[in-house]
């Protein structure tokens, strides 16, 4: 398990990451979600020993990870960006990460993973494209054998059917060799039909951190219409309503709270019409960071 | 799925193997140079000898072969090759020093390197030691490939040893000039996000003091009157400056072998402790420095790549020495260039210096910020580096500090030492007075400056002497700008005067030291009067110069005409010179000498020359002038028909130059 006990981090005067603290299971693949500039490469990178915080401490297995080799040969930091060696081939590359994780890495695995998607070993990584490279760099990283795979915006580049592929490579040595990949990302969409944990990150600082399931139970979108303005008050009060948008008398409401105490509220006032949806992964994002004043409203007008 | 026995496994080897997979290149080119300044040039050198040998000799060629093969294996060993090896470990240094820790310099291999399961200062270790292989095992193949060509072609006429010898001394000084560059550039690199910031700091941490320095002494020569020499010496400053000792003090060891011995190769150094000291002081730097870097590449922040420099104090003493440092300098120099020291308050001298305290400063900030824009970022600092700089540009110019008019009292000098050229002899030929290494053959030169105790009332005389002129004197001009006297006064130039030295040593054991144009007769005579002043300023008069191979009268009469004594009368004339030097002598009579005079007598002398071959002479001059008090040499020269001094000119009996 990672464990990120009150980290902050600075550069010069931009605060980056601030007091964010929460967990990350093993075995589960976690989704680290936030608005451009939230700070999630900062966290990955400090996760992975790159950077220092300069508060708080990070845990991984119950170790600090910075200058500990031991608990960063854990690790495989897949950045946004993969740096390869001026000229390198992949051979070569996969012999640089052959050296730097010589316990781990399977070379035989790399190979038949880059026949698999038909990238030429021997080709020179900068002839490569932009998704190439980071097909590249994902097969690096599961090659490793690490636990904890940490990708950067790795789905980003990446056409769709190689997605789904990387997406099954994760479930499998999940399944098979309990790896736990730690995925930053703002395409939302991507994320939720991997992720099973989730992270949300905003202007340096965690909103929340849960189950997708659990949260997916704990916040909805009610479709509603009302006989008369008083029974959206008494749900208004009786519900924690996060948004509320009005469209003639459709009212589309996003609560807070269990769906069955929801749906008791509602039936109370005996609404005309009304449906409970599920929110997606993007819906909740957008709904939380709303709260914290990220408005999108706002921002469009 | 990993231990700590997993990292065990990734040994010091292997990362080195790692890295050096990455650097082919310079390993490559390492070698490629050795290969060709080394083993290529010492056969290149062999047959380009041996070639000029039969060009000058013909049939003859094969007597001369051992003269052939000394001078290859002289020009190898005692010059080539010391400072070939020197030049490529100081270039090599920069390189694989900048080279191999160029990952601080992007933020992307960076964060790969930073990423595996490495320790910081294992990366560094291994780096380091690949620098070292990179260079010293291509210089150490082509040393001993090289003194095996040598002593294949030399060791049978005698030159093993020499060759043996060399490699040893070449391999020695040159590790310890790679070893002083490559740390301070790595120590550079450590503090830096960019390439050209790295340079940029190696040369401000290499350079500056040394600048700085030489600043010091081009500004108090400029605008300080009475100023002689600072307490510490240029030298000294060179050899605790790490690249500058490294590659001087590398080339020193190389050809160490050769010179004059042990003694004579480190003259400049004073004593054998003294080499060692610096050799100590020189090692001990390179090793801080390696140590300083070390400390701060595991403590460096990964996000400090591609900034310009990682640590914003640093950052701001870089802009800020080097700014004032370049305004002030830029200034001297186009007042040196375009007005020849003018050494008095003007608007140019202010105007360059502030130009190019904001050029340099904006210019450096730029670098730092990698933006065009970072040209006014610290337009705060900028300022405020302009008045510092501009305050101590004033007290120079405006001598803030009171060193010319310095006074100190009589009762707290405690011994005082009297130097001085007494008189501008005008002998020529003196770039050869200061080196030692031919004070044997060029000593009459060094003669001529003599130095004697004098009483700490004479030194207070000397001090308050031309004070006094100064505050009573109406001739000396008064700058309104300064508030600060010249002496540029067309007068003062007739006027017989004397620079002397004066250091006293004071009651606190601080030395005083000031140089002093001195115009007061009385001082003059009162110096020059002292037993053996005479003897030591005029070597002539005792006959340590010998007699002048040729005597040149000179005559001015608006053109200047001149005539050779003939060679049967020189030594007449000479000695009737000197007799009347000694009879008339008087500082009236010094005076007299270069305003009043009625020949001027150029005697030549021809010394061993100090280069070349040993039969070739090097001429020195020695002017004296003569009045018509000197009747011995006047009547002598009446005499020989020298005698035109009594007639009207008459321009078709003189030559023409």
């Amino acid at each position: 398990m990672i464990e990120i006990k009150g980290i902050s981090k600075k550069y010069d005067e931009i605060e980056a990451l601030s007091d964010v603290s929460f967990a990350m299971p093993e075995g589960q693949v976690f989704g680290l979600v936030g608005t451009n500039g939230a700070g999630k490469s900062t966290l990955l990178r400090c996760i992975c020993g790159v950077c220092k915080p300069d508060a708080g401490e990070i845990l991984v297995d119950g170790e600090p990870v910075y200058e500990n080799p031991a608990v960063k040969s854990k690790l495989f930091f897949i950045s946004d960006d993969q740096y390869y060696f001026p000229g390198s081939t992949p051979v070569e590359m996969m012999n640089y990460y052959a050296t730097m994780y010589p316990e781990t890495f399977s070379k035989e695995r790399f190979e038949k993973l880059m026949d698999a998607l038909s990238l030429d070993k021997k080709r020179r990584i900068n002839t490569f494209s932009k998704g190439m490279k980071k097909q590249l760099s994902i097969l690096l990283g599961i090659a490793s054998g690490c636990k904890y795979i940490l990708c950067d915006e790795t789905f980003d580049g990446l056409d769709p059917v190689v997605r789904q592929a990387v997406k099954r490579l994760f479930i499998h040595d999940m399944d098979n060799y309990g790896i736990t990949p730690v995925i930053a990302s703002h395409n939302l969409r991507e994320l939720e039909d991997i992720c099973e944990y989730v992270g949300l990150l905003h202007k340096g600082g965690v909103i929340l951190s849960k189950d997708l399931g659990d949260m997916k139970l704990e916040i909805f979108k009610v479709q509603v219409v009302f006989k008369d303005k008083e029974s959206l008050d008494a749900v208004r009060a009786n519900c924690k309503v996060i948004s509320e948008e009005h469209r003639g008398s459709l009212i589309t409401l996003t609560i807070r709270g269990l769906r069955t105490e929801v749906e008791t509220v509602i039936t109370s006032q005996l609404p005309v019409f009304y449906e409970v949806l599920p929110l997606t992964l993007e819906e909740i994002f957008i709904s939380e960071t709303e709260v914290l004043g990220y408005d999108f409203a706002e921002i469009a007008k | 799925m990993t231990s700590q026995k997993s990292q065990n496994k990734i040994t010091m080897f292997s990362l080195m193997k790692e890295d050096l997979k990455h650097r082919k290149w310079m390993l490559f080119l390492s070698a490629f140079v050795q290969f060709l300044f080394g083993p290529v040039a010492a056969l290149f050198t062999f047959s380009d000898m041996e070639s000029r040998y039969y060009y000058y000799y013909g049939t003859d060629a094969g007597q001369n072969a051992h003269k052939a093969i000394q001078d290859a294996v002289e020009r190898m060993t005692q010059s080539y090759l010391p400072v070939m090896m020197m030049v490529i470990a100081v270039v090599g240094a920069v390189i694989v020093g900048v080279g191999g820790y160029r990952h601080l310099f992007n933020r992307k291999m960076t964060d790969m390197v930073n990423s595996v399961p490495v320790t910081r200062g294992k990366q560094f270790d291994s780096i380091y030691i690949n620098n070292w292989l990179i260079w010293f095992v291509p210089q150490l193949a082509s040393t001993i490939i090289t003194t095996l060509i040598i002593l294949i072609r030399a060791a049978s006429y005698g030159f093993a040893g020499a060759a043996l010898k060399s490699a040893v001394f070449v391999l020695v000084g040159s590790a310890l000039a790679f070893a002083c560059v490559m740390n301070l550039v790595i120590l550079a690199v450590t503090l830096s996000g960019t390439i050209i910031n790295a340079l940029l700091n190696a040369a401000f941490i290499g350079f500056d003091l040394i600048i700085a320095f030489t600043l010091v002494i081009c500004l108090c020569q400029s605008f300080f009157y009475t100023f002689s020499d600072l307490p510490v010496s240029f030298s000294d400053v060179c050899w605790v400056s790490a690249p500058i000792s490294g590659g001087y003090l590398g080339a020193t060891i190389a050809a160490l072998p050769f010179d004059e011995g042990f003694e004579g190769i480190i003259y400049g150094f004073g004593s054998v402790s003294s080499f060692c000291l610096v050799l100590g002081l020189t090692v001990l730097i390179a090793i801080a420095n390696i140590m300083i870097a070390y400390t701060l590449y595991i403590r460096r922040k990964s996000e400090e790549s591609e900034n310009g420099v990682s640590n914003k104090i640093y950052g701001f003493c870089i802009r800020c020495f080097n700014s004032a440092l370049c305004g002030m300098a830029v200034a001297v120099l186009i007042d040196e260039l375009f007005f020849y020291r003018r050494r008095y308050f003007d608007f140019w001298l202010i105007f360059f210096s502030v130009l190019f305290c904001v050029v340099t400063f904006g210019i450096i900030d730029m670098i730092q910020s990698r933006s065009a824009k970072g040209f006014f970022k610290h337009w705060k600092q900028m300022i405020a580096v302009v008045i510092a700089t501009e305050i101590i540009f004033a007290t120079f110019i405006f001598d803030l500090t009171g060193f010319d008019s310095r006074i100190i009292p009589e009762s707290t000098i405690k011994s005082a030492e009297a130097s001085s050229y007494i008189y501008g002899l005008g002998t020529s030929g003196s770039e050869y007075e200061k080196d030692p290494e031919h004070e044997g053959r060029l000593m009459e030169t060094q003669e001529y400056n003599v130095s004697f105790e004098i009483s700490p009332a004479l030194a207070y005389r000397l001090i308050t002497a031309e004070r006094e002129i100064w505050d009573n004197d109406t001739s000396y001009l008064f700058d309104p700008m300064t508030g600060r006297k010249t002496k540029m006064t067309e007068d003062m130039w007739d006027h017989y005067s004397v620079n002397v030295t004066l250091r006293a040593e004071r009651n606190t054991g601080v030395d005083f030291v000031r140089n002093y144009c001195v115009w007061d007769n009385e001082v003059i005579r009162e110096i020059m009067e002292r037993p053996g002043c005479m003897e030591k300023a005029y070597p002539f008069r005792a006959g340590e110069l010998g007699y002048p191979r040729s005597i040149r009268v000179i005559r001015d009469f608006g053109y200047s005409s001149s005539k050779d004594i003939p060679l049967e009368y020189i030594e007449k004339v000479f000695d009737a010179t000197v007799e009347d030097f000694r009879e008339n002598y008087s500082v009236d009579y010094l005076e007299a000498w270069d305003s009043e005079y009625v020949y001027c007598l150029e005697c030549e002398y021809e010394v061993t020359a100090p280069y070349g071959d040993d039969d070739s002479y090097y001429g020195t001059t020695l002017t004296m002038y003569l009045s018509e008090e000197d009747l011995r040499s006047i009547g002598l020269l009446d005499e020989l028909g020298y005698d035109e001094y009594k007639w009207s000119w008459d321009p078709d009996q003189y030559e023409y130059y």
